[in-house]
């Protein structure tokens, strides 16, 4: 234990070993303290016994600010930051040395970069319609990033009255139900970053917070960290409508037992609710930026199990043309089908139109679930794009 | 007649195409979005405490 070294010297804590110098880092294959240089190992325990800086409830880090979107990024080690983690751009500038509110719990990261770069290469690989050149994409900037999270605990209690609507055979029944019900919700995830947008980091979860372990600050050398800037008060209300939110499906859930439904509403409700724990936590994630057409990708990936989240460019060019060859295979024979049935129906005057107007209705319901496609991937398209961040951060 | 219905054949071969396409286009480029909504919380099952079936509709109605 005596050979592992730690100093401040000005610019955050930084873990040595004395064998050889080199610098520790976190390890998520092992889940110990590794040397870069000799490779030996330490656990966590051990490290942190020696952290002098470790005593009180804050940790020291440097503060890098990036020009580009805003972002605020705090070191842990002696490392500099030369590019920003959220938005791929090289604008960042060191602030100021800083004290953060060291948070109670932690899950390590257990991907590695390499796995992450991999799950992300595999994934591009199986893309269809991804420009040839994103296909042998370099990544050009793999960060690790610890999330601030605010966890709530909440318990939660409702009863409802629900219209409930039964229609069998032309006869349609409305019948009125009622249900009281309790529960308890344990760790309910939100982000504490103003930076990351709340869906991407929604995206990203779910986090299996039964692996939370108590912080250390071992955990966070080699990875950058967030802090937050949304107070656990400000969330409350958000906690407590995902709980209710969940109530309300497993409640929709027991109600569908009772009945063979075709239509519930619920006309009342009266919820109580009791926050009984919130908790801090640092939760990890992989953000891997690329560029595309002068434009940076930020692909993050949940640095616990592994989820990739993100929108990939696309290649319109072969997206047309693909659905105009497709089209012009399957026109023909669609065509010959209702030639064939307006043959059919020809004297029958009233059967003609009904059957014009049919497919009508089937053609605009296709074009409208293809536009709502095109439309969710330019939703998940610009989150995960330098552009997007900056839109967000301007908003702050 | 075989205007309408080469008509019908070009837009309901395109409506499919695109539907197909742009699907196929999701499911590969917008990567963790299908379980979006598929929040997991480490919760208790739901514990009912009153259930009451086909019941009169309430006064306040």
């Amino acid at each position: 234990m005596n050979n592992i070294k730690m100093n401040a010297a000005g610019t955050g804590v930084q873990m040595k070993c004395t064998a050889c110098g080199g610098a520790l880092f976190f390890d998520p294959l092992s889940g110990q303290m590794k040397c870069t240089y000799c490779g030996r190992d330490y656990s966590t325990s051990e490290v942190n016994a020696e952290n002098e800086f470790d005593t009180d409830d804050t940790i020291e880090c440097n503060v890098y600010i990036c020009r580009s979107c805003g972002a605020e990024l705090n070191v842990n080690d002696n490392e500099c930051s030369t590019f920003c983690a959220y938005c791929g751009q090289p604008t960042v500038v060191f602030d100021r040395v800083a004290r953060m509110k060291k948070p109670q719990f932690i899950i390590p990261f257990s991907v590695t970069k390499e796995q992450a770069v991999m799950s992300l290469r595999q994934k591009v690989s199986a893309s269809m319609y991804l420009p040839d050149n994103v296909k042998r994409f370099t990544i050009d900037k793999v960060v690790g990033i610890y999330i601030p999270y605010w966890l709530y605990d909440i318990e939660y209690s409702d009863s409802q009255y629900i219209e409930g609507t039964i229609d069998r055979s032309d006869n349609k029944t409305v019948y009125y139900y009622f249900r009281a019900a309790d529960t308890f919700f344990k760790n309910i995830t939100l982000d504490a970053s103003l930076q990351l947008d709340d869906r991407s980091s929604r995206l990203l979860e779910p986090y299996q917070t039964e692996q939370l372990i108590p912080f250390e600050t071992s955990y966070l050398s080699g990875f950058y960290s967030d802090r937050y800037d949304i107070s656990k008060e400000d969330l409350t209300g958000r906690a407590v409508e995902r709980a209710g939110e969940r109530f309300d499906a497993a409640l929709i859930k027991d109600m569908h037992a009772a009945d063979d439904f075709t239509g519930l509403y619920v006309f009342h409700k009266n919820p109580k609710y009791n926050v009984t724990d919130v908790k801090y936590a640092f939760l990890p994630a992989w953000f891997l930026s690329f560029r595309h057409e002068n434009k940076t990708y930020t692909m993050m990936v949940n640095g616990q199990t592994g989820k990739i989240v993100g929108g990939l460019p696309m290649d319109m060019k072969k997206l047309w043309t693909n659905i105009a060859i497709h089209t012009a295979f399957l026109a023909i024979p669609a065509s010959f089908l209702f030639y064939l049935l307006f043959y059919s129906i020809r004297d029958t005057n009233n059967g003609y139109f009904a059957f014009l107007s049919f497919p009508l209705f089937g053609i605009i319901t296709l074009l409208a679930k293809a536009k709502r496609n095109l439309k969710d991937l330019k939703k998940s398209q610009s989150l995960t794009s330098a552009c997007g961040l900056n839109n967000y951060s301007n908003q702050r | 007649m075989i205007i309408v219905a080469i008509i019908y054949g070009i837009l309901l071969a395109l409506s499919i195409v695109m539907y197909w396409e742009t699907k196929v286009l999701k499911d590969s480029n917008d990567l963790g979005n299908s379980e979006a909504d598929y929040y997991d919380f480490a919760d208790r099952s739901l514990n009912v405490t009153a259930r009451q079936d086909r019941i009169k509709k309430p006064d306040y109605m």
